[in-house]
């Protein structure tokens, strides 16, 4: 999600730069600034010549050589700006008529820009986010809500009762495990966090001795204007025990689960319904069902 | 329009140059390649426990620097490690076999209701051979003649006009609730050894006898879910046998070598009473003795006991699981080649070229137009299975099927006609002139070669040992635990690490635990995406 965020703050910048903004010379592409290359002319094609024009005095090829590329260029710099093998501007003289003499020309003070493309990044090969399997989420549910699972009417579980179709393979008609955060996978983990964030807030709200693991720092009746230290304590637990995140109370990523909080609780005007809430938001987050 | 744009560019200059947004600290920064000991510990913890970490192991990194090799250790000797492991080979086994059925519908019992409460069980294909006619008894105790045999009252069907002779039921205590007693129509609940026709009622023969039924308790028939217990226990025992090794922590390759099996009540009761009545699944010739099969109960469906099986066993691969799911040798030999071996069977590049008339009707696959590119490596590797029968899990005894049978071979040249076990087994039939050399030869020596004629012999555990030996297996055994944890295919620049980690698993005895724990260890477990 947030190499999503950053994609799309990259595509911005891109943006930005294509509509002609002035970026950087170091990481521009070609523009029309360029001074042409070898590689700009025609195939098959007898060079041009061109006059010199009259407020740049005509250069000398001989006396004045083709700039040597600086040592320290890398190697994917671009080369010197090329000169025409008889000397010619190749911009502004298409025009005019092919002389016998080789005359001198210059690409006038131009910036150096590379257009070489960027190297690609060789990242360090790494293992591939993948969403938990059924089982996997099963047990991990009862392992944050300590103990309390998605269950039917009868006490069993739901995620077993549907595990064919929220993809686990039986090996006869289906050999493969689709792990893909489907629609279906998505609703039906909504349907198993309501029921147990609502078991589970249900069951500390009444009791007042630990084990909790949901009211852990914060108590039913502690709001956010009385005690935002220990909601945002409460928070930080939450959020080491569910995704396994150890995050400051002062780092960013607190931010939207307080304001989540936050807002149910100004909503409900009931802590316990906004620790529900955040519960909810925990579980339904990619942070609790991949790894 | 293009005032607008020059507008909203400059508005978007004037942001940027300012380097960073409002909101900028609001932004969650790019996730970090490398997880911090939380999220590794939490990643190693579902990969190896299935579940994410507790509180307290959470609390306990906040002292450690790092999840150490302890903690790795700990977690590889956990039942729920060896619960993935299973759960990850169950993938390349496919080791369900719920849909195969085991028993033939003349030990099929039914139920014909009377009332609430009120049944009585019968078999509806013995019904014809009991009564005369596909119906049950009548709903009244069973009665007997003066010299003891079953009384019955004519009976004609009013739909159908059909005559039949019904007797009445009786009670009896069946195997599958032996706390209860059932009604049992009285020809179906026949419980002798040896009919009065002097049929032996417990094999094969006694189905069609009326003078034979379902056995003691029931004991030779089903009912309900019997078979899909039975089935499930043969599944069970192939996940015992790999939660056995790790657990133990053993030579992966006990897998393919190893001796035990697992049974538990329902198992031992269909190995020890049923597997005569075969459907189209057969056991028989029992690979399993009945002396080394424990005293178990069919109602002791949590009890399992290990047992040792005969030398030629080759592990999982030639367990009632694996042999029923993959029914034929060439099957089972994909399936060895395909996971344990990853070497899958591909025709060439550009496909399977088309063979003329002449070379499309050779009866030899090996060197069949198109068919070679993988049958004249696949026909030999199935003939490892060569003394495993075909469509069941049966194995053909040497001293009893040898290779070649002067029986059987009489029979395919001089016309008289062929018994069960040479039909069977052997080939007595050679429709093609090719096919006349293997005559009375076991099937699996078809068009074998003469180097290859040992493979039937051996069988499938010198395959794998021939695997472990020039090393394919452990690499492929890397590669299928390095791709499992990693959740993608290994890269081409990975190869090296891959051969390292199975080197290592030789060099480590084979242990699974091992690899594992090099896998979740190194730098690229660490980092994910």
């Amino acid at each position: 999600m947030k190499t999503l965020q950053m994609m799309t703050l990259s595509l911005l910048v891109a943006s930005v730069a294509a509509m002609g903004c002035q970026v950087d010379d170091a990481t521009v592409s070609p523009t029309l600034e360029q001074e042409p290359t070898e590689a700009a002319q025609p195939v098959n094609e007898k060079p041009v010549t061109q006059a010199p024009r009259a407020e740049e005095p005509a250069t000398d090829p001989v006396a004045e050589p083709a700039r040597e590329p600086e040592e320290s260029e890398p190697e994917w710099a671009l080369p010197a700006p090329a000169v025409d093998p008889v000397g010619v501007d190749l911009v502004d003289g298409l025009d005019e008529a092919p002389t016998d003499t080789p005359a001198g020309g210059t690409l006038g003070e131009g910036v150096d820009v590379n257009i070489a493309p960027t190297p690609p990044v060789v990242e360090p090969a790494a293992r591939q986010r993948r969403r938990m399997n059924i089982d996997q989420l099963e047990k991990s549910i009862l392992q944050v809500t300590g103990g309390i699972g998605w269950t039917a009417s009868n006490g069993t579980s739901n995620f077993q009762a549907l595990s064919r179709t929220l993809g686990k393979p039986d090996y006869i008609d289906l050999t493969s495990e689709d792990l893909e955060p489907s629609a279906l996978f998505q609703k039906f983990l909504d349907d198993a966090a309501r029921q147990t964030c609502f078991k589970l807030a249900a069951k500390e709200q009444k009791i007042t001795l630990d084990p909790k693991v949901l009211m852990v720092e914060a108590g039913p009746k502690d709001s956010w204007a009385k005690k935002p230290g220990k909601i945002l304590n409460n928070l930080q637990q939450l959020l080491l025990r569910f995704h396994g995140d150890d995050v400051a109370i002062d780092d960013p990523q607190m931010e939207q689960w307080a304001w989540l909080y936050e807002s149910a609780e100004f909503i409900s005007k009931d802590p316990v319904v906004a620790w529900r809430t955040v519960c909810v938001g925990l579980m339904l987050h990619p942070g609790f069902y991949t790894y | 329009m293009k005032g607008a744009l020059a507008a909203l560019t400059l508005l978007l200059c004037a942001s940027s140059a300012q380097a960073q947004l409002n909101n900028e600290p609001l932004i969650c920064p790019a996730d970090e390649p490398v997880m911090d000991r939380y999220a590794y510990a939490r990643a190693v913890s579902l990969d190896m426990r299935g579940v994410v970490p507790s509180m307290t192991e959470y609390e306990a990194l906040h002292q450690a620097e790092d999840l150490t090799g302890d903690v790795l250790d700990e977690w590889l000797a956990t039942d729920e490690f060896a619960d993935q492991v299973v759960r990850q080979h169950q993938a390349l086994l496919w080791n369900n076999i719920t849909n195969i059925n085991l028993a033939n519908t003349r030990v099929s019992l039914r139920r014909t209701y009377w009332g609430p409460g009120n049944y009585t069980y019968w078999v509806r294909n013995r019904g014809v051979t009991y009564r005369g006619d596909f119906i049950g008894c009548l709903d009244e105790p069973a009665t007997y003649t003066a010299n003891g045999l079953i009384a019955t009252t004519p009976y004609t069907d009013p739909t159908d006009g059909d005559m039949s002779n019904r007797e009445g039921w009786v009670w009896v205590s069946p195997y599958w609730a032996p706390s209860t007693q059932i009604k049992v129509c009285a020809y179906d609940a026949q419980d002798v050894m040896v009919s009065p026709s002097g049929v032996a009622c417990h094999q094969r023969d006694g189905q069609v006898d009326k003078g034979c039924g379902c056995g003691p308790n029931m004991n030779w028939c089903r009912y309900g879910s019997v078979n899909r217990k039975i089935t499930e226990a043969m599944a069970m025992d192939v996940k015992l046998r790999i939660a056995t090794m790790i657990k133990e922590d053993g030579p992966y390759t006990d897998l393919f070598t190893h001796k035990r099996a697992f049974v538990n009540g329902p198992l031992v009761h269909h190995l020890r009473y049923q597997t005569p009545f075969y459907a189209n699944f057969r056991l028989v010739p029992l690979a399993i003795s009945k002396d080394s099969l424990p005293d178990l109960e069919y109602t002791q469906e949590d009890t399992w006991v290990e047992i040792e099986l005969s030398d030629d066993h080759a592990g999982i691969l030639t367990s009632m699981a694996f042999l029923g799911r993959f029914q034929t040798n060439r099957a089972r030999a994909n399936r060895f080649y395909n996971n344990f071996l990853c070497e899958p069977f591909q025709p060439p590049a550009g496909g399977i070229p088309f063979a003329d008339e002449k070379e499309a009707l050779q009866p030899d696959l090996q060197v069949r137009a198109g068919c070679k590119y993988c049958h004249s490596l696949l026909e030999p590797s199935a003939s490892y299975w060569g003394r495993w029968t075909t469509g069941g899990a049966g194995f053909l005894d040497p001293e009893a099927y040898p290779a070649f049978a002067d029986d059987c071979y009489n029979c395919a040249t001089i016309g008289q006609q062929c018994g069960g076990k040479c039909s069977i087994y052997y080939l007595t039939k050679a429709p093609d002139k090719e096919q006349e050399p293997y005559l009375g030869w076991l099937r699996a020596y078809e068009f074998r070669r003469p180097e290859h004629m040992i493979n039937v012999e051996v069988g499938p555990r010198v395959l794998a040992l021939t695997a472990v030996v020039d090393h394919r297996l452990p690499t492929c055994v890397a590669y299928n635990t390095a791709t499992w944890l990693l959740g993608r295919d290994l890269y081409e620049e990975e190869g090296e690490w891959l051969d390292d980690l199975a080197i290592d698993f030789v060099s480590g005895d084979y242990s699974y635990r091992k690899l594992v724990k090099a896998i979740v260890s190194s730098d690229v477990y660490r980092r994910v995406r």
